[in-house]
């Protein structure tokens, strides 16, 4: 659709603010990148959006070296946080995925709250994210909830957030070793994405964008058996980007590869 | 010729450069545009008291209100309605137009029209429309053996909106008496043809005039369409083209004009009509098709036959398809010596959206089914597939089609070219990986009509302006034409200005299509430089007051006997170079003045026997085959440009590029997708157009000049070429890279795995 509808924009200074605005038919905006398409198509209707992006509260980047964990507010977008040193240096694989993101246009716009808000199951940063063991912080007026991402993201394009929360920030674990993330992505979006953290005693396995939501799967390191039954009992998407079966064969032939088993 | 730099670089970097969807009139309304919901259905009533009532609203227009205005257009079958009268006949169709004071308010209120539908079976592919007996068409053109431009209306009774054939010899014996015969069938996807910018339109109607400023690639096919259905002159009618942001075939002819045009008639008011990547999408496409060649070898891997059936897919309104189709039947049996032939064409009406010309005018999809053909006849007959090829290509002087141009290019050298270059850099697959590489060739009957004028005119300081119709949508063609005019009239490249294409005042032109213009505009800049040397000779000698026989031109100088200008005492012999600058002024009595040369094309001297040049297409491609994703790699892609002479090596090599990355979306990428009555990936994110990741790793682009051509300096075009071998390279590249000969198109990664499955069963299975 080539034209908007008319519709408001709250310009909110601080979070206090932002809270106070978000509502069922205001809905909170950062890059914009899946909600205007989304209000193009006639998919969401406010009658306002909540901008974000001036947020000063929602746009830092955090790191606490003696918890271990890097705080990012949820409107950083995926180019500062592909940039920035300290998630470079503790979290060089969810770097290196918000490096590789769709286009430069929606790496530069695009925020780590709204891709995790919008629940597009073809997504990169849910499954990096979950594989990381990730809290996310979510606010209303009311206060605060930490939730893991497994229980923020619920579905497809469904999250636990009420119509009056702001997530805020996520706050993620330094990057245990023998870790790594890779991905399909032959069209403008992930195919499939694959996050493996490897050690000794245990295979973590954490597959997205071809299921409604990132799952993982945690096995003793050697289970073959129990690897094959996770991978046959994914529910794995049907759509452009191809059927079901390619999908999980794609799956086994890169786990074959990282894992270094065969069949 | 030079590298000269694009004459409109400055203004586009910039922003600068207007483009139809920039243009504003005074007092200038918008319209939305309510599309059908429906692919095949009887409109059973349309509400619009809503919309009517809306803030800002306008008028609410609808097929009724058109009055006595022509109501279909469609220059070869007219069968095309401005806004769907009775019943629509694919999704996304207009139906109803709202035009009011802002876009927005337009946009607003067109949600609030209500259209009322009876549905009817909707026929969304080429073989369920022609078994039906659901009409999609009540009035049917098609009577074979009359052209079809003058054909009135007969009772539909079927779906076929074109047929076409050609055939020599008997291919039916030829081929049952073959050593060896070889079949292929290959889908040719539905594409679009993707362009930066969309279609729009902004008209201006008043009493007795008609003013059009639209993305229209034919200018003055579009005038002759509106003048029609508006029963004006075609003086009356003023259609201006700025920049196009781009056309490919798909702003060919007219689209969104008349409703445009329409949408003013009713509101007494300039209307601007757009549209977005989805309603283009719904606008026109290219006709997909389903190709089966077989040919007959003999021993010796020499063709003997050819039998084609080509079946279109071509949408809900005929369009240009008919002739597209005609050309595709023309382009079927490659640049091969064909002693029999049979080639039969149909062209399917089918409720979804419209097809019409492409780059590549009906050749890619052909090409695909023949060139891959001519691969598995290589398999089959133990020959190496280039050495297959050159045993087959017609030489230059040869003819492909009785009573056409003889070809004008050297295939087997352009053939060569392109083998040599994928051997030098051919490269063992990488583990994980398979490799394929192939070639493919093709000749198209190129250039149209060749039906062009163009002025230049002289001003009083030497400087020119050239005017043409021939409209400029990305591909150079204004720089071209000044770089003719300029080495013509012996002044630099800066000191020609091209103006934009304007009815009203540039001269007529036929189209700009068919990689036509370098070739058959060129001649008419060359042919209007010659007129206006010729003119200020003329001048030259009545200021001398000398016979204009004595006055010589050289040099970009008039020679002017120096005794007859006065100046007595030397020889006749004795002679002074003027300047045109100085023979304008001098003639004019003043620093002001202005001459004029006007030069035309017609089937007449260089551009007698049609076409007026043969396009041709040499390319080949190497892949590499991820063997767990199905992904295709482009490692090389060579490109040769048979262009006779390049006028400016830079913009050739820009369309090969260009062509050929066309090519690899349609081989690898680009499909709309029908999923039901409407298309499941109407946008850009899910409708995949090459990106520059997916740019060959290594491209080498080579230029044959060997001034075999009819156009200016030996030139012939450039344009189409290179797309049209380029589906079919790439589908035989992964075919031997995978060990089974795709049919179908595009190549997307789980398509390709699925070879590789089914080469596995193969090779496991037996
Ligand atoms: C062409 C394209 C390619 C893409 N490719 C990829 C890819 O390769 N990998 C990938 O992971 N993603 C991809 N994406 C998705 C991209 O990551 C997201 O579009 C982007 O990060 C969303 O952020 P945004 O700020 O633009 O969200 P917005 O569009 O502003 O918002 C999205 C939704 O989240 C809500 N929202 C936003 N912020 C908050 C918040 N703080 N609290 C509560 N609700 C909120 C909004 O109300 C809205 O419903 C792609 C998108 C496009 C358009």
């Amino acid at each position: 659709m080539a034209v908007l509808p008319e519709l408001g924009l709250v310009r909110s200074a601080d979070l206090d603010e932002a809270l106070a605005a978000v509502g069922y038919d205001h809905a909170p905006y950062a890059g914009g990148t899946e909600l205007v398409p989304a209000m193009g198509l006639g998919l969401r209707r406010p009658v306002a959006i909540v901008d974000l992006k001036r947020v000063e509260a929602l746009k830092g980047i955090e790191v606490d070296a003696e918890g271990g964990t890097v705080t990012i507010g949820a409107a950083v977008t995926h180019r500062r946080l592909s940039d920035h040193p300290d998630v470079q240096e503790h979290l060089p694989t969810l770097a290196a995925a918000a490096s590789r993101v769709g286009n430069a246009r929606v790496r530069s716009t695009g925020t780590v709250g709204g891709n995790l808000c919008f629940a597009e199951p073809r997504s990169d940063l849910g499954c990096v994210l979950l594989a990381l063991g990730a809290t996310a912080e979510v606010r209303s007026a009311g206060g605060a909830r930490f939730l893991r991402i497994d229980e923020l993201i619920v579905g497809a394009f469904e999250t636990s957030l009420t119509e009056n929360e702001i997530l805020v920030s996520v706050t993620v674990p330094f990057e245990p070793p023998g870790m790594s993330y890779w991905k399909l992505q032959s069209y403008e979006r992930p195919t499939l994405g694959v996050a493996l953290v490897v050690t000794a005693e245990q295979w973590e396995v954490t597959v997205g964008a071809a299921t409604e939501r990132p799952t993982r799967a945690v096995l003793a390191a050697g289970d073959t058996a129990g690897l094959a039954d996770f991978v046959d009992g994914l529910e794995l998407s049907d759509d452009m980007t191809g059927p079901p079966d390619y999908k999980r064969s794609v799956l086994r032939a890169h786990l074959e590869r990282a894992l270094g088993t065969t069949r | 010729m030079t590298a000269a730099p694009r004459s409109d670089a400055w203004e586009k970097v910039t922003g600068r450069a207007c483009y139809a969807v920039d243009a504003a009139l005074p007092n200038m309304a918008h319209a939305a545009v309510v599309r059908s919901e429906r692919a095949h259905a009887r409109i059973v009533g349309i509400d619009r008291a809503e919309a009517e009532a809306a803030p800002g609203v306008i008028a609410v227009v609808t097929a009724e209100d058109l009055g006595d205005l022509g109501r279909r257009f469609g220059h070869i079958v007219p069968d095309h309605a401005i806004l769907a009268e009775g019943k629509v006949r694919y999704f996304g169709e207009p139906v109803t137009v709202v035009v009011a004071e802002t876009p927005h308010q337009a946009a607003d209120a067109a949600e609030l029209v209500w259209v009322d539908y009876d549905d009817l079976p909707a026929l969304t592919d080429a073989a369920t429309a022609l078994a039906s007996d659901v009409l999609i068409h009540e009035q049917s053109y098609v009577e074979p053996g009359q052209k079809f431009l003058d054909v009135a209306p007969a009772a539909s009774t079927d779906n076929v909106a074109h047929r076409n054939e050609l055939a020599w010899g008997d291919a039916e014996a030829a081929l049952a008496a073959a050593a060896t015969v070889v079949e292929t069938t290959t889908t040719f996807p539905l594409v679009y043809g993707y362009a930066m910018e969309t279609y729009n339109a902004l008209a201006d109607w008043q009493p007795g005039s008609l003013h059009v400023v639209s993305t229209a690639q034919h200018p003055l096919m579009v005038r002759r369409e509106l003048a029609r259905m508006f029963s004006l002159p075609l003086a009356a009618v003023r259609v201006e083209v700025p920049y196009i942001g781009g056309g490919y075939g798909s702003k060919s002819y007219t689209k969104l004009e008349p409703l445009a045009a329409a949408a003013s008639w009713v509101a007494g008011r300039p209307v601007k009509v757009t549209t977005d990547v989805e309603a283009a999408m719904y606008t026109t496409r290219a006709d997909g098709a389903l190709v089966t060649v077989r040919t007959g070898f003999d021993s010796g891997g020499r063709i003997v036959a050819r039998d084609i059936d080509i079946r279109f897919d071509t949408g809900a309104y005929a369009d240009n398809s008919p002739l597209v189709l005609t050309k595709s039947i023309n382009r079927s049996f490659g640049p091969y010596r064909m002693p029999n032939l049979r080639v039969r064409g149909v062209a399917a009406y089918t409720n979804t959206s419209p097809a019409s010309s492409y780059r590549g005018f009906g050749a890619p999809q052909a090409a695909l089914a023949g060139e891959l053909n001519m691969d598995m006849a290589a398999e089959e007959l133990g020959i190496d597939p280039v050495e297959l090829r050159r045993r087959n290509l017609l030489a230059p002087g040869d003819t492909l089609i009785e009573g056409k141009r003889p070809l004008d290019a050297d295939l087997v050298a352009d053939l060569d070219a392109v083998a040599a270059a994928l051997e030098q850099h051919a490269a063992e697959p990488t583990p994980g990986t398979l490799r394929g590489r192939a070639v493919a060739v093709t000749a198209s009957d190129a250039g149209a009509s060749p039906i062009s004028t163009a002025q230049v005119r002289m001003h009083a300081d030497g400087s020119v302006t050239l005017l043409v119709s021939s409209t400029e949508m990305g591909q150079g063609s204004r720089t071209a034409l000044a770089q003719i005019a300029a080495r013509e009239l012996c002044v630099p490249i800066e000191a020609v200005a091209v103006g934009q294409s304007d009815t009203r005042f540039t001269p007529f032109e036929w189209t700009t299509g068919a990689s036509r213009t370098t070739t058959v505009v060129g001649l008419a800049v060359q042919a209007a430089c010659a007129d206006l040397w010729d003119n200020l000779r003329d001048r030259a000698a009545e200021s001398a007051g000398v016979p204009v026989d004595e006055v010589r031109v050289s040099d970009g100088l008039i020679h002017v006997p120096l005794a007859a200008r006065g100046e007595s005492g030397s020889g006749a012999d004795t002679v002074s170079g003027l300047t045109p600058a100085e023979v304008i002024r001098q003639w004019f009595g003043a620093d002001a003045g202005e001459v004029v040369g006007v030069g035309v094309v017609r089937r007449d001297g260089a551009t007698a026997v049609l076409p007026p040049f043969w396009e041709i297409g040499a390319v080949g491609v190497e892949v590499s085959v991820d063997e767990a994703t199905g992904e295709v790699t482009v490692e090389h892609l060579v490109t040769v440009g048979d262009v006779g002479y390049a006028v400016n090596p830079d913009l050739v090599k820009g369309q090969d590029l260009g062509a050929a990355t066309q090519g690899l979306g349609i081989a690898l990428w680009e499909e709309m997708v029908y999923d039901g009555e409407q298309l499941t990936n109407p946008n850009l994110v899910e409708y995949r157009v090459p990106r520059l990741r997916d740019a060959p790793r290594r491209v080498t682009s080579v230029l044959a000049e060997r001034g075999d051509g009819a156009g200016p300096y030996g030139a012939t075009g450039a344009g189409e070429g290179a797309l049209n071998p380029v589906p079919a390279a790439v589908a035989a590249a992964v075919g031997r890279a995978v060990g089974i000969w795709p049919t179908e198109l595009p190549l997307t990664p789980p398509r390709v795995w699925s070879l590789l499955q089914q080469a596995q069963q193969f090779l496991g299975g037996g």
